[in-house]
């Protein structure tokens, strides 16, 4: 495997884009505006006091232990109790504001991303791993609060400190202090420099921790081939390179700031030195013991918060690329968008669908449909047939409108479905798929999907129809039983048949079923079948098989080759016409079954 | 580190005598003398500062690294039912999120307990000397602070346990609406997962906030305390001072050693919360690396010959599950043999499977490779000797040839383009712009579905492994492929023994001998004409497919079938 790290981004170009970033954080902050006012008040006296605490102690010192004045002493110990008190408490309540305002901004961040990522078109979903989504609506929003919550204050406040401290350098002595501030071109120079290494070190352990990331979910969930096929050696050599990728990239990082750290020690020494110097070549008695002292103080008080500010440029380093991540999810297009002023769909659909010389292809330039027209009447069960690959399953995604066509129509009781909202369309239809997906969660969460208007009696009527109420049944917690994600308790046939009665407990206009009962027996499919012939009466149905028993129950076939509707009739009509259908026949394209 | 502390209290020594020689006006020589020694302890201050970093984090992030590694190791010789058992989300959080938790403990951790520790130590004769009694009174304030943390501490743990758990469901949360997004696209759930979403974040914050109102408290508390014992070295010192039991100097200098271990007292209280997280983490992560395993090389090993799998009254029950999956199996399969294994949805054809390859263990005496209990013999010897397509395969985000050529060694190209082509793959290859080098995305999102079982069969084709197990592999594949898989099967026969699992009666035929199943048992057993003759449930289904295929009304087929179900005959 080549971990190959992207190439240095054009420093510039990262500035301006961290600021157009930023930008887009800050309606999220302004919906919290008051908070925000809040927690900068608590701020504002938690900073007075805090600075008012070191006057005090000074006053306490000059005024009255100089003075030999216990009385004022005792008066200005409690005067520094109180202001340490207040300290204390505006202390609590801006920490607490602080990150009860970042839990909200990361809530309200969270829960923005994954409505838009639900609601997105399935073409994203086609070309997204999984993962990838994943660490953005987890990983990188906490990446964010954390800058927020944790980052920004300090930064504010150690800003804020560098700026007084400079001030109260430049007032004790500006000699001295022009002194004390040549060393900031060099330790510019030095957080520069430091800045590229970690930018370029932090990269590589991000694309590091993805690495080992996937492997190790591969590896969990894909467990079952590893042990099969002896897999677990060359498992291990393949996470070991990427954990040794992930060992050393940090290793580079640790190595930037081991060396950051006491290089700025060094030179603040440095800087002492100089100044002791100067002061002794140039000032000699003129200057005050003392205000050496102080500028001592302060070129270590100086040094603390310049250092602080450079362990939190890794939150910011990670929070602004994370929040990219987020905001490139945040503009992915809804490709399908509902119409503004969507038909409203009957309660119940006629089951009228018409295609028109539909053509559609996922990339416009790789037609998967050609000029495909047909009609099924109301309460007419079809069947449609052909190898795989000829479009069988696009036909189902596009009347759910999972996909724009790009050119033809297709229209539901004489209504193009571009025209109906398309929520209502879907649930109108239920689609039950070859591969379903079950979900952590009970059987019958799995069966309602949450909707509170399901009643058990429903799930249970249509597990009843479909077969499944038998296996579900024996399950020690019956319908309550955990099925743990995708069902990995249930085997392939019983999440067929939970699946199927999830499409059937909706009680559909329109029933699709693609391949619905691949992996269930011929006898538990001819139970079902029964039960669903009572149950499609008067609606209309499409239905995607391979076994010919249940082509045959059709009221007409469809056969499609390479894209195009090529013939259609009743099963004697086709073998009479000797076409594809009679050499699908022949050649057992359709399981006997 | 302690020549660093150690270099950290000589250099502002050096740095109070130079500023006494420079207030004295004192020779060059003097001064030049204190700036070398100042210089020297700055140099050596820098480089124990910069090994010390180093070193430590740099072994925390190798302690992280090996600590991974045994993980990982850990995870690969589990057993297959504790995958089962465990959410993928989880025992992900517990190897990423968790290991970072510990490794922050190790690294930072490590490195400021002692470092705090050492400069106490080295601070405390010194204030000792100045003033015993100060010393007495700012101790009091911070055995204080000591017993305000450890009291908290027991109440923050199970806390932040709380929080990474969910953390966890909260991921797994995601990951499963994203997977199972055309499930909810098709019954319009987004509404519904977005408010169970919302609902989960605001449990999530509920419990964040609820540590942050304890730890945010005690942070300030902290600097409550450590500002109160500066009031008290203000008073009581002071009041000292003025009394003449000590002089102003003595308190100025006592005054800045307090300051100067304000950072280490803190750095020890940060290091607690740390050790709070560290440990809950590590019990997390304990949760995986205790799980018991058998000691594979005690074990076994098998010979290289194709051995006969004997199952002798197998009975199994799923941990935690009263019902039993299979009752009494009894079956021999002999080199070369093909076996078929039917039956209805549920009725444990796949758990048998399970069971036979060894994924899930059986109590003893009760599955065989040859003479060897399979609880004795060594997995990766069995392993070697069968090829699996389960149904619902597991391909990994590389390309395809790296799917196809899972196991102990890489295939070289010609063999796995021949496993390719026998399992029906070859057009579907010539259509990837990078051939077999094509990358298939994640769980090969980038295949159909069928594609994604031809190239599970390859890959069981390529290991050519004596005995290949199908289960129900073709229900993706239309019957012109699955037809063309069979014949390069007997054509290519590279392996002896076949086992079938399959619901069409076309792929039964073709068996040697067939074993019907039904609510856990066989029912029957026999080839093809043998189970015709029975007259029994396989000959129902098969004549039901005559009937089918021969004239065709499929609703009276299933009319008759509901009489035979009336009958006697449930499903």
């Amino acid at each position: 495997m080549a971990f190959d790290i992207d190439a240095e981004l054009d420093q510039d170009q990262t500035k301006k884009q961290d600021w157009r970033l930023l930008r887009r954080l800050l309606p999220y902050l302004r919906k919290h505006l008051p908070l925000i006012a809040l927690t900068l008040f608590f701020m504002l006296i938690m900073n007075i006091s805090g600075v008012l605490h070191p006057y005090f102690v000074k006053t306490g010192i000059d005024r009255h232990v100089m003075r030999h004045d216990l009385p004022g002493l005792l008066h200005t110990a409690f005067l520094l109790g109180f202001i340490l008190l207040v300290s204390f408490i505006f202390q609590v309540l801006f920490n607490y504001t602080v990150q009860y305002l970042g839990q909200k901004l990361l809530y309200d961040i969270r829960i923005d991303l994954f409505k838009h990522m639900i609601y997105l078109s399935n073409d994203y979903f086609d070309r997204t791993p999984v993962g990838k989504t994943l660490t953005h609506i987890t990983n990188d929003v906490e990446a964010i609060r954390e800058f927020i919550s944790e980052g920004v204050v300090s930064v504010f406040g150690e800003l804020l400190k560098v700026v007084f401290i400079l001030a109260a350098m430049v007032l004790i002595n500006w000699k001295l202090a022009l002194i004390a501030f040549t060393i900031i071109p060099l330790f510019v120079v030095i957080t520069v420099f430091f800045r590229r290494t970690i930018r370029t070190g932090y990269r590589g352990t991000r694309k590091a921790t993805a690495q080992i990331n996937t492997t190790l979910q591969e590896s969990i969930t894909g467990i079952r081939e590893i042990i099969q096929f002896n897999y677990k050696e060359r498992s291990k050599d393949l996470f070991k390179e990427a954990n040794t990728f992930y060992l050393d990239s940090y290793l580079k990082v640790v190595d930037a700031y081991a060396l950051y750290f006491p290089a700025v020690e060094v030179i603040s020494n440095l800087i002492m030195v100089a100044i002791l110097l100067f002061a002794h070549y140039s000032l000699g008695v003129a200057l005050h013991v003392g205000e050496i002292f102080a500028f001592f103080t302060y070129i270590h008080m100086f040094f603390r918060p310049l250092r602080q500010l450079a362990e939190q440029f890794n939150t910011f380093q990670s929070a602004m690329a994370a929040s990219e991540r987020i905001f490139n999810l945040l503009d992915e297009k809804i490709t399908i968008p509902n119409p503004p002023n969507p038909k409203p769909v009957p309660q119940n659909f006629q089951g009228k669908i018409v295609f028109k010389n539909v053509n559609f292809g996922y990339k416009p330039d790789t037609p998967v449909l050609r000029d495909v027209s047909f009609e099924i009447q109301p309460g007419e069960k079809v069947a449609l047939v052909g190898y795989t690959g000829s479009g069988k399953t696009t036909i189902i995604k596009l009347l759910n409108r999972f996909y724009d066509i790009q050119s033809g129509s297709i229209a539901i009781d004489d209504v193009p479905i571009r025209e109906y909202d398309m929520f209502e369309l879907r649930s109108r239809i239920s689609t039950v798929p070859q591969d379903p997906f079950l979900f952590t969660g009970t059987v019958e969460e799995n069966i309602t999907m949450h909707d509170p208007r399901i009643t058990r009696e429903q799930v249970i009527e249509a597990s009843e129809t479909v077969n499944a109420h038998r296996f579900i049944d024996k399950l020690p917690a019956r319908y309550d039983e955990n099925v743990l994600e995708e069902g990995k308790r249930l085997s392939v046939g019983q999440k067929q048949l939970v699946s199927f009665a999830r499409g059937l407990v909706r009680k559909p206009s329109i029933f699709i079923l693609d391949e619905a009962t691949s992996s269930i027996d011929s006898e538990t499919e001819k139970l079902i079948d029964s039960a669903l012939l009572k149950l499609l009466e008067g609606r209309t149905a499409i239905i995607i098989a391979h076994r010919l028993s249940t082509i045959r129950k059709a009221d007409r076939i469809l056969v499609f080759n390479k894209g195009r509707l090529v013939e259609e009739g009743t099963h004697q009509e086709l073998l009479k016409k000797e076409g594809i259908y009679t050499r699908l026949y022949q050649t057992q394209a359709f399981s006997l079954e | 580190m302690l020549l660093q502390n150690y270099s950290f209290t000589r250099v502002p020594f050096y740095f109070q005598r130079m500023l006494d020689e420079i207030g004295k006006q004192n020779q060059r020589t003097v001064i030049l003398h204190n700036i070398l020694m100042v210089m020297i302890f700055t140099a050596i201050m820098g480089v124990s500062m910069f090994m010390m970093r180093k070193l430590i984090i740099g072994v925390s992030r190798k302690i992280e690294y090996e600590l991974r590694e045994r993980i990982y190791h850990k995870l690969l010789s589990l057993d297959y039912i504790f995958y089962q058992e465990n959410q993928t989300g989880d025992l992900m959080s517990r190897c990423t999120n968790d290991l970072d938790h510990v490794r922050t403990l190790l690294g930072p951790g490590v490195m400021y307990i002692p470092n705090s520790i050492t400069r106490i130590a080295l601070f405390l004769p010194i204030l000792l000397h100045l003033s015993p009694s100060l010393v007495l009174w700012v101790g009091i304030c911070l055995i204080l602070l000591v017993i305000v943390i450890l009291s908290l501490f027991p109440v923050l743990r199970p806390m932040f346990r709380q929080i990474q758990e969910a953390m966890g469901f909260m991921n797994n949360r995601v990951w499963q609406v994203i997977s199972g997004i055309s499930s909810i696209k098709q019954y319009t759930a987004e509404k519904i997962e977005t408010h169970r979403f919302e609902d989960l974040n605001k449990q999530y914050i509920k419990k964040q906030m609820r540590v942050v109102r304890l730890e945010e408290t005690m942070r300030p508390l902290f600097f409550l305390l450590l500002s109160i014992s500066e009031l008290v070295i203000l008073w009581v010192g002071g009041s000292q001072v003025i009394q003449g039991k000590m002089t102003l100097g003595q308190l100025l200098q006592f005054n800045v050693m307090i300051s100067l271990l304000t950072f280490p007292m803190l750095a020890l209280g940060w290091i607690m919360s740390l050790i709070q997280q560290g440990i809950s983490a590590m019990n997390r992560i304990n949760y995986i690396l205790d799980k018991p395993v058998e000691d594979e090389s005690a074990k076994k090993t098998l010979p290289e010959s194709v051995p006969v799998l004997t199952v002798r009254n197998l009975t199994f029950s799923y941990p935690r599950r009263e019902d039993k999956a299979l009752q009494n199996i009894n079956l021999t399969i002999k080199p070369g043999q093909t076996i078929g294994i039917t039956g209805p949805v549920g009725c444990g054809k796949s758990t048998l499977l399970n069971v036979m390859t060894g994924l899930m263990k059986p109590g003893r005496g009760q599955v065989f490779v040859d003479d060897t209990d399979i609880c004795d013999a060594r997995l990766e010897d069995f392993y070697k000797k069968i090829g699996v397509v389960s149904q619902v395969p597991f391909l990994f985000s590389r390309s395809i040839s790296d799917n196809i050529t899972l196991g102990p060694k890489e295939l070289d190209e010609e063999t796995i383009r021949q496993a390719a082509d026998n399992a029906g793959l070859e057009k579907d290859i010539e259509s990837f712009p990078e051939g077999l080098r094509q990358l298939i995305g994640e769980r090969g999102i980038m295949l159909s579905g069928g594609q994604k079982q031809r190239v599970a069969i390859a890959r069981a084709l390529g290991k050519c492994s004596p005995i290949l197990i199908m289960d129900d592999p073709l229900s993706s594949v239309d019957s012109k492929t699955e037809e063309h898989i069979l014949n390069s099967l007997k054509i290519h026969r590279c392996y002896s023994t076949l086992i079938l699992v399959s619901h069409r009666i076309s792929v039964l035929k073709i068996t040697d001998v067939i074993y019907v199943m039904d609510k856990g048992t066989v029912v029957e057993e026999g080839n093809h004409t043998d189970l015709i003759r029975q007259n029994g449930l396989y000959a129902r289904l098969a004549r039901l497919q005559q009937l089918e295929s021969e004239n065709g009304n499929g609703t009276e087929t299933g009319n008759e079938m509901e009489n035979g179900n009336e009958n006697g005959i449930r499903y």
